[in-house]
């Protein structure tokens, strides 16, 4: 005989009370175990798919909206055998199949060569030849093709002038390639490539990068490079930068034979202001810019007739700089076939009219008057064609009429004469102004100067490469190394805290398994009371008595938790399972793998094993508090005065500041504020509950009135406050749950049509692949495209960035930054959030002031905020942007749950200030009447098909992304509901721990006659007054807590699931009631009991 | 003498308000060792109470319990189990064996809060007492499978296997027909008086009462002499 055996021979004797309180524990740890492999689990999965979608990426040098060379990747293995580099062309497009029955847009076609194998560990792609691609799973299964059928992909049309820049046609947007696929890719095979953080699949099409090269009318051009190395990322930085060329920048040298001049140009038509900077720096720089005007008129003082200043101006001309002091600021200086034809002699005054090119080629007619200082020949010197940029529409026209400028050419303008300069000259300018005016007429976002150029002797080689590599440094024509690998695994260990979030919507399921363990193991405690009672009397020590129940408990923890840890196994697989199938449509992937380290096994186990014989010690140091003295007759404890007038000063308190705080929401604020609905309920159920503890306290000390069977009800109640007031906690703390989760759901499609709800009153939200480069709202261009419906369109330009919608789990740093006119989302949407410094301005409107401290005001949906960037208002986003600078975003609203979600909005003007190169338009809010909605929607889908045109209407959209959220507040809803039917199980313990100990009191009643029927009213209606009053209070504080949900627009309080849940709860609570209340009172059990007594 | 109670004052409730119920009232008792004690009284008159207080299972309101001149008053909780298992042996009116454990592990199981192993000589002794109230048969066997008297002696074999100078008795016999308790009734007195142990007991059993070398009466919270009437 031992101790241990003592405790063994305990546990197997009493085994199924013991795998009762087992089976708490057990749930306990399903629940906490579960939560903390659904964290690991979610955790791994993200790194399977970062690790998938870089293969043996490790950084990446990346550039937006330009092209370096490839053989940049080359030179920096040769600068560093540590480095192996890939280049890859990256671009958008769109994939048709089955006769355009089946399309895919916004996919990424990558141009590979060889050096991918080395990054793809695959040899396939050294074997892409011509039309031959390779493409992922998932786009097959979309378009329903397989290897060896042929797929239509329209590209984007990549061009190394920005595409919005002055004076580049904008006819053609998309290029189309009829491709065979070659090989369909499995996730090993890299067919998830993709360069974002986000756990979604792209949809990818590779194919040889010298093909998709020649498709853009482009050779040896690449905008990725994929680098793999153990190299730190400001070492690969360095290599960058050692691997930079003027060519890389756009630049080009050429000789000018017929001025004698060196010219560096560039691609851009435009140079950046930095690479201008660093050019008119060296000796001999003569700064050049020409632009296209579309007039040159003499002005006359006395205008007579119109066909007098008709005949006295010259259409569609380039004009070109002086640089030095040749030229005043406002002198101008003709050739000699211009003065001609305006029959203008020096003196006269001049006048240039041109385009101002606005935002989304936005036409702004322009004005500016010289005198005419000089006439110049037509020699070689200043009729000199290679003055004009290269413009592809404009260079390469035979003649006037196959002018394609990017701006209306009026044709009939055109003269004979005029077509006959252009034969002979091309686009020599026919007129000169100074380098400072056309600096300040001319420049735009794009750049200043269209070229540079040197007398041939002064021009030196090598110092402008020395120039060029000491003063452009990458980041300065926006080129970024990222160390994407360590990006890729610190979004997904720092991504949405799955264990976290677990534990958090399985808090009440938790708290009611480790309640019900201390229950159960309380009322083992109680059958085995003569137990304790003789250890005591045989002389052993409370600490030794204590310590077998323990050690017992530890016996059934352990059990427990063996038990939960198989069971939490199964509860995961449940979970990914739910969560896989709600989410595939929108994350396009299974993305969630079961992943169980035997470390997380072990620290579930350890939690769990504290968390129970916690429990079980508190249930048993109360118990034996209680049994100090086995024999002698329980004494009532009074309530110490103090703790009676603290308790009474927190009821009366929680009361009061509920009922000031709704009364202050209802009657004075303007704005239904959830935080404080919350508090007020909260501080409702507080109250509520100590004034019931009140009552209860009320009903003891009463002196005993006429006595009727049916009042002993109300005379048990307070028998033991604290069973009762358990009781009553359990069932208001889980209504109240249930109650207020079930308000929170969101109803989306609810008022979607109200401007101020997450639609903003739109119809539809659209996306393209391909940029739209003009104003969907100019009549001008409507008539052109031939829109007929009226709508209006809201047009956000884009940057590219990760996705940090609901939908994406990785923790993002740089979601994609939209820029748009703030006054057309002026009235729009609703603020969840907002900085004080804002005061009443509308949030919108505050987006175009720029801060002191050189930050950009940017609003984003309030979810993103707080959960996709773990940020709060007031902070920042740090962006570089395209000169190279830091660009810092500080989030100045949020707004509540809108089409928004997943990126980042500011203003055009900063937006253009930031990122010039960015071209068009790629997100579409689209407004127009309800009724017309059909119409709208088939108008813009048939029309914008090559762009790639993604719609969706706006409501449908915000329920895509809240899915999410619904979906966690189902899971919440489920386990509180299951954490509820625990605690009537819970209920039914307590119940069956009083029934033990009135077992005599029942029998002798019956014994005097009472029936067994008032018995089971008796007993049924103690426990259903309890029950009843626990889902009342709860019930209650929740409605209270949750008004601005249950009056929202966008909620979906749905009455139904709460009061199906409410009900179940009831139901199981009376069933329980109603089986044990039967089972004691059977007439045999009460025999018993008498012959026992 | 071996306990000695002092004017002892016992009540149940909140001492000054009207629930307030006095049970003992400065009463008074002497044992002296080898002494074979019964107290009777109605229900309700504080039997059990009194023998809590000797057993150092309850604490008095007012008064002092002396063990061999030492105020147990004053013991810790531990100090009281300490003591309890080493000089005092307690046999109730159910016999409250464990359930889990066979007769012989019920009888060993006072053995176990000193913290050792269990000796030799102990197990010995043991055997000797469960032979002597001749159950040896049923040594390996759980309570549910003895009968009530196979049970109250097993009982009275776990009271004394720690060979305790005082054993108290509350109702030994109150569970057991006339023959069974007149049985055990023997085997006390015969055990204490081999074992030199002082006997108290607490009982409504004349029978049992009147086989007692001393007999008081719990009268007003007080014992009186009852053979003095």
């Amino acid at each position: 005989m031992t101790k241990f055996s003592y405790i063994i021979k305990s546990f197997f004797h009493y085994l199924k009370a013991n795998l009762l309180v087992a089976l708490g524990v057990a749930i306990s740890t399903t629940v906490l175990t579960g939560s903390l492999i659904i964290g690991d689990s979610v955790r791994y999965s993200l790194e399977q798919a970062a690790f998938y979608r870089l293969g043996e990426t490790t950084h990446l040098v990346t550039v937006r909206e330009r092209y370096f060379r490839q053989e940049m990747a080359s030179e920096m293995e040769k600068l560093n055998p540590e480095i192996k580099a890939t280049p890859v062309l990256l671009l958008e497009g769109v994939a048709v199949s089955g006769g355009g029955e089946r399309r895919a847009n916004r996919v990424q076609v990558a141009g590979v060569d060889k050096n991918f194998s080395k990054i793809a560990n695959d040899t396939l792609f050294s074997h892409l030849k011509n039309n031959e691609i390779a493409i992922s799973r998932n786009l097959a299964e979309r378009l329903q093709v397989g290897q060896g059928d042929n797929l239509l992909v329209r590209v984007k049309k990549a061009s190394l002038i920005p595409l919005n820049a002055p004076f580049v046609s904008d006819d053609e947007s998309s290029i189309s390639l009829r491709a065979t696929i070659k090989k369909i890719l499995t996730r090993e095979e890299l067919g998830r490539f993709s360069l974002k953080n986000s756990q979604s699949a792209p949809y990818n099409i590779f194919l040889s990068m010298e093909r998709l090269n020649e498709m853009m009318d482009f050779s040896g051009k690449a905008n990725n490079i994929l680098v793999s190395s153990s190299l730190e990322t400001n070492e690969i930085q360095k290599i960058v930068d050692q691997s930079l060329m003027p060519a890389d920048a756009g630049l080009a040298v050429k000789r000018i034979e017929a001025t004698g001049e060196m010219e560096i140009s560039t691609h851009r038509v435009f140079m950046e202001p930095k690479v201008a900077q660093t050019l008119k720096q060296l000796p001999g720089a003569n700064p050049v810019i020409t632009y296209f005007v579309n007039e040159i008129e003499k002005t006359q003082e006395n205008k007579s007739t119109a066909n007098l200043l008709q005949s006295h101006s010259i259409p569609y001309s380039f004009v070109s700089s002086l640089s030095g002091k040749q030229l005043a600021d406002n002198e101008i200086i003709l050739n000699q076939w211009a003065a001609d034809d305006l029959k203008t002699t020096p003196g006269d005054t001049i006048r240039l009219k041109y385009f101002e090119i606005g935002p989304l080629r936005k036409l702004i007619n322009k004005k500016a008057k010289f005198v005419l200082k000089a006439i110049v020949p037509m020699s070689s010197q200043w009729a000199d064609p290679t003055r004009m940029p290269y413009l592809p529409g404009l260079s390469n026209a035979g003649h006037c009429r196959e002018w394609e400028a990017g701006v209306p050419i009026n044709m009939d303008a055109i003269r004979e004469k005029d077509e006959a300069y252009w034969n002979q000259w091309k686009g020599a300018p026919k007129a000169y102004i100074s380098l400072t005016e056309a600096s300040k007429l001319w420049k735009n976002r794009f750049g200043i100067y269209t070229a540079v150029r040197f007398p041939v002797e002064q021009y030196d080689a090598s110092k402008f490469r020395e120039a060029f590599s000491q003063e452009i440094h990458p980041a300065d024509l926006g080129i970024l190394v990222e160390p994407v690998r360590e990006q890729g695994i610190q979004a997904a260990r720092n991504g949405t805290d799955f264990s976290g979030l677990f534990l958090g919507l399985s808090f009440f399921i938790l708290v009611a398994a480790i309640v019900l363990t201390a229950l159960l193991f309380r009322l083992n405690l109680e059958t085995r009371s003569a137990e304790v009672g003789i250890l005591d009397s045989l002389g052993f020590k409370t600490k030794q008595v204590r310590s077998f129940f323990l050690l017992e408990g530890l016996v059934i923890s352990l059990a427990g938790t063996l038990i939960g840890l198989a069971l939490s196994v199964f509860y995961t697989s449940a979970v990914f399972r739910i969560l896989n199938t709600l989410w595939f449509e929108i994350v396009r992937t299974n993305i969630l793998l079961i992943r169980i380290y035997p470390a997380t096994l072990v620290a579930g186990m350890g939690i769990s094993l504290v968390v129970s014989l916690g429990a079980i010690f508190i249930s048993l140091r109360r118990y034996q508090k209680q049994q100090t003295a086995p024999l002698q007759k329980r004494t009532k404890r009074l309530l110490k005065k103090q703790g009676y007038f603290l308790l009474n000063g927190l009821m009366y308190f929680s009361l009061g500041g509920s009922l000031i705080i709704f009364l202050f929401q209802i009657m004075v604020s303007n704005e239904l504020n959830t935080g404080l609905f919350f508090l007020s309920g909260g501080l409702l159920l507080l109250g509520l509950l100590l004034a019931f503890r009140k009552v209860l306290a009320r009903i003891g000390p009463q002196k005993p009135r006429q006595l009727k069977w049916h009042k002993l009800v109300w005379l048990n109640l307070p028998r033991n406050t604290g069973r009762s007031l358990t009781v009553v906690i359990l069932f208001a703390l889980g209504t109240f749950i249930v109650v207020s989760t079930g308000s929170n759901k969101l109803d989306l499609f609810a008022n979607a049509e109200d401007k101020s709800s997450g639609t903003g009153g739109f119809l539809y939200f659209a996306e393209t692949t391909m940029p739209v480069l003009y104003n969907l709202n100019d009549e001008g261009k409507r008539a052109e495209e031939g829109i007929s419906e009226n709508f209006t369109a809201v047009q956000f330009r884009k940057v590219e960035g990760d996705d940090a919608s609901c939908l994406n789990l990785n923790r993002i740093k740089q979601p994609a930054i939209l820029g748009v006119d703030p006054e057309t989302l002026s009235g729009r949407f609703s603020f969840a959030t907002r900085i004080a410094e804002l005061g009443d301005r509308e949030p919108w409107r505050a987006l175009d002031t720029k801060f002191d401290d050189g930050s950009v005001p940017a609003i984003a949906d309030q979810t993103v905020i707080q959960w996709g960037l773990g940020k709060n208002v007031g902070d920042e986003l740090l962006y570089q942007n395209e000169q190279g600078d830091t660009l810092r975003l500080k989030l100045i609203a949020g707004t509540t749950p809108s089409v928004f979600q997943g990126y980042i909005i500011i203003s055009n003007e900063h937006f253009l200030q930031h990122f010039p190169g960015n071209s068009g338009s790629h997100i579409f809010l689209i407004d127009g009447e309800a009724e017309k909605s059909p119409q709208i929607g088939d108008e813009l889908q048939t029309l914008f098909r090559d762009y790639g045109w993604e719609m969706e209407p706006t409501a449908r959209r915000l329920v895509e992304f809240y899915s999410v959220t619904n979906t966690y507040l189902s899971i919440f809803l489920a386990l509180g509901a299951l954490g509820m039917i625990l605690g009537t199980v819970g209920l039914a313990v307590i119940l069956a721990r009083t029934i033990l100990e009135r077992r005599r009191e029942l029998a002798i009643m019956q014994a005097i006659g009472f029936k067994t029927r008032q018995l089971f009213i008796l007993l049924f209606s103690e426990y259903l007054v309890l029950l009843l009053s626990g889902v009342l209070i709860g019930c209650v504080a929740a409605v209270i807590a949750t008004l601005p949900a249950f009056l929202s627009t966008h909620s979906d309080a749905s009455p139904e699931t709460v009061a199906l849940v409410i009900a179940l709860i009831l139901g199981n609570g009376i069933l329980w009631i109603a089986g044990l209340s039967w089972f004691s009172l059977r007439k045999k059990t009460l025999v018993n009991e008498l012959q026992e007594e | 003498m071996l306990l000695q109670l002092q004017n002892i004052v016992k009540g149940y409730g909140e001492p000054n308000t009207h629930s307030y119920r006095p049970v003992l009232n400065g009463l008074n008792l002497e044992v002296s060792e080898g002494d074979k004690i019964s107290i009777v009284g109605p229900s309700g008159s504080g039997k059990t109470t009194l023998l809590n207080l000797m057993g150092a299972m309850d604490t008095p309101g007012e008064g002092k319990v002396l063990f061999k001149g030492k105020d147990i008053t004053s013991y810790s909780k531990q100090e009281l189990a300490g003591f309890r298992n080493q000089h005092l042996g307690f046999i109730f009116q159910m016999h409250h064996l464990l359930p889990q454990l066979t007769l012989f592990e019920n009888v060993l199981l006072p053995l176990l809060p000193q913290g050792k192993s269990i000796s030799r000589e102990q197990k010995e002794w043991a055997e000797y007492l469960i032979e002597k109230v001749g159950i040896t048969g049923q040594r390996n066997q759980k309570p549910s499978q003895l009968s009530g008297g196979e049970c109250q002696r097993t009982a009275v074999v776990r009271a004394l296997v720690n060979k305790p100078e005082l054993l108290l008795a509350d109702e030994p016999t109150g569970a057991l027909d006339e023959e069974n308790a007149n049985a055990l009734t023997d085997l006390l007195l015969t055990l204490s008086a081999e074992e030199g142990v002082t006997l108290i007991t607490v009982t409504h059993a004349t029978a049992l009462a009147d086989c007692m070398d001393k007999k008081f009466q719990l009268k007003n919270g007080k014992l009186v002499d009852s053979l003095k009437g």
